[in-house]
Parts: C-alpha cells; sequence; structure tokens
C-alpha cells in the first residue's frame, strides 16, 4: 500500500510540475524579466517592456503623446502566444488574472478597453496591443502588447488559460515582477 | 503493477528520480520550435472581400483584377519584427512560382509609402510584388485580420483557401506545394 501511495504522489508531482516549466530570465541592463512557458500545447511568453520604449513605440506610429503616456503608466508586456499542438485552440484574455502579493486580483486591461478610449480621443489606431480573444490554428501564433494596472514593483502571480476541443486549460506562472523603471544611477 | 512489487528502496530510488526530472534544467519541457510552415485549410471556402488600394506609386489595385490567378494576401507593418522575418520568403516565393498563375499582395497597415520604402530597403531580398496601403485599416478589419502578420491564400475563384496567423516560411516546399496544387 505505502509502494503504490508513494509511486502515486510520485506521478501527481511529476505530470503537475512538467506541464507548468517556466524559464525566467532576467535583463542586467534594464532589469526586466521575461517568462517563457510551454506546455499541452499552448507556448506564452511574457516579457516586460521598459515605460520609455513603450511611449516612444507609441508615439512612432503617430499616437498623440497624452495616449503614448497613459499606455506607459501601465505594467506592459510583450505577449507572444504560439499554439503547438495539432489542433485549434482560444484563449480570451478577460478569462486572464493576476494575483498581487495583497491577494487582490487584477484583469488585464484590454484591446478593446483601449481602442474605445482612443476612439473617444479620435484616435482611430487598433494595432500594437493583442486582442481579447484569440483564434489559434494548427502553426498559429501572434505577438502583441498585454497591459495591467499594477504599481511599479509589484509582484504577482499571472493565471491564464485557454480552451481546446470543449476542455478548458488553467496555468499559472509564479512570483512575476513589475519592475520599476531603472535610471542611470541605478 | 510490476512496480508494486519492487522492494521499498528500489521505490524509493525512482520516486527521487522521477520527482528531481523536472528541476534538470528543462530537460522535460523544451521551448518547441515554431513549425511555421503549416497553413490553415478553410474547409469551407467563402469568397475574399473585394478591395482597391494603392501601391507605392499611387496605382490602384483590385482583387478583382486578378480573378483567375492564386493571390497570397499578407497584411503586415514595419513595426511588426515577424513581419520583417517572412518577408524575404515572400519575394523567394514570388519568384519562385512566377508572375504568370500567381501574385503577392501584402497590405501594409496604419502606416506611409515613405514609412514603408524605408522598410522595404532593410530586406534582402527586396520585394518586387505590389505593396499596397489600408492607412484606416478598414480591409484587415473586413479580413478579421487580429494581428500582424497574417495572411491569406486565395484561389483561382476568389474564395479564402489558407489562412495563417503570424509569420511563415512561405518559400518552404510544403507552402509551394499547396500553392502549386491551386494552379
Amino acid at each position: 500500500m505505502l509502494r503504490f501511495l508513494l509511486l502515486t504522489f510520485c506521478f501527481i508531482l511529476y505530470s503537475s510540475v512538467a506541464v507548468s516549466a517556466v524559464k525566467h530570465t532576467l535583463s542586467e541592463t534594464t532589469g526586466l524579466s521575461k517568462w517563457d512557458v510551454e506546455g499541452q500545447g499552448f507556448s506564452l511568453s511574457f516579457a516586460q517592456l521598459g515605460a520609455d520604449y513603450v511611449k516612444a513605440v507609441f508615439i512612432a506610429r503617430g499616437l498623440p503623446t497624452e495616449v503614448a503616456e497613459n499606455v506607459s503608466t501601465y505594467c506592459v508586456f510583450g505577449t507572444t502566444i504560439t499554439n503547438t499542438s495539432d489542433t485549434g485552440l482560444t484563449s480570451e484574455l478577460s478569462n486572464w488574472r493576476i494575483v498581487t502579493r495583497d491577494g487582490v486580483e487584477h484583469k488585464l486591461k484590454l484591446k478593446s478597453e483601449w481602442v474605445k478610449e482612443w476612439i473617444s480621443k479620435g484616435v482611430k489606431f487598433r494595432w500594437l496591443l493583442l486582442s481579447n480573444q484569440q483564434n489559434f490554428d494548427e502553426g498559429d501564433w501572434i505577438q502583441g502588447f498585454t497591459t495591467v494596472a499594477l504599481k511599479p514593483g509589484s509582484r504577482f502571480d499571472l493565471h491564464y488559460s485557454w480552451k481546446q476541443q470543449g476542455k478548458l486549460f488553467n496555468q499559472t506562472i509564479k512570483g512575476m515582477h513589475c519592475a520599476p523603471a531603472k535610471t542611470s544611477t541605478q | 503493477m510490476r512496480l508494486l512489487k519492487l522492494p521499498l528502496n528500489k521505490c524509493c530510488f525512482i520516486f527521487i528520480l522521477l520527482a528531481s526530472l523536472p528541476f534538470t534544467g528543462g530537460a522535460v519541457e523544451k521551448i518547441k520550435p515554431v513549425e511555421n510552415y503549416k497553413l490553415k485549410l478553410l474547409s469551407n471556402p467563402k469568397p475574399a472581400p473585394d478591395f482597391i488600394l494603392l501601391d507605392m506609386d499611387g496605382e490602384s489595385h483590385s482583387l478583382k483584377h486578378y480573378r483567375g490567378k492564386v493571390v497570397l494576401i499578407n497584411f503586415w507593418a514595419s513595426w511588426c519584427s515577424p513581419c520583417l522575418r517572412e518577408m524575404p520568403s515572400l519575394q523567394k516565393l514570388y519568384e519562385d512560382l512566377g508572375t504568370t498563375s500567381f501574385v503577392v499582395l501584402a497590405i501594409n497597415q496604419w502606416e506611409d509609402d515613405e514609412r514603408a520604402f524605408e522598410f522595404m530597403g532593410q530586406l534582402n531580398p527586396a520585394p518586387t510584388f505590389p505593396i499596397l496601403f489600408d492607412k484606416d485599416s478598414k480591409i484587415s478589419d473586413r479580413y478579421g485580420v487580429q494581428g500582424l502578420p497574417s495572411s491569406y491564400i486565395v484561389d483561382k475563384q476568389g474564395r479564402i483557401v489558407y489562412r495563417a496567423k503570424g509569420g511563415r516560411d512561405f518559400d518552404h516546399p510544403q507552402i509551394v506545394s499547396k500553392i502549386k496544387a491551386l494552379f
């Protein structure tokens, strides 16, 4: 009986960790982190982008400085989602959650919310940000920005999900960080 | 079931070995390279929305004008690095398949010809297929483009038969043979 329990525990431990093996890379120069994870046919890359870079990218697209500055006050991640499976999948960003160390749940600020704000300011731009809902056929992948209103220095867990063949998959990247801007004296 | 008959010390050894696997520098779950020659075959092909757009020389191009040819429509922008990476493969495909039965229409989003011209200067080989401008993204909206790059292959009857989201190696033999089969 003891052997059976030991092997069962071993199997559960192995399978739960294997599907969520996260690779974390920290840039010494910028102080910004990147997280990569792949499992069960879904690959996610989350790389924090510096506020100055974000602002510059939007200004270079011809967006008003006020709009660019507003986006750059958020914690912005260059996000890549890849379907590494042999069948289609969908991911709905409105279902993703960020849980900070104080236990508070935060939603991503979605592309649809940004676009609505921009339209009210007369800006018709709809690129750079990752769409709320994504459908991925075999071999499909997409890159874009995701944004969340977090204070610089916040630490959090990202709870993300996707659907494939009617089944909902939930995964978590623990111990993520919204690094504050690095100044030249740091 | 044979494992259950193993002595306890052997079971402990197997337990330690398996439990340590996920911590051995990613040996268990490596990040797979993207297989970027896959195209989604649409089982119920629908007519491709028509458009009339200007190219870099101010010439107008209508999709309808290319009826009878296989058309690869590529939505792109200069800020999109995967667009930059896949563009030379589009050019090689265009050169290999010739212009008798095939054309590539690369539709830029949001930008002007000056920005596109700078972008083209960075590419080797530089594209010789038509670069069109969809400055208000109305055409990409009609195609339901969610992100850049996105590509659609239209058959000789004007129907969208393949779709790809994200960059691809368009000169890969598997893509070339799929397009040739449409001629």
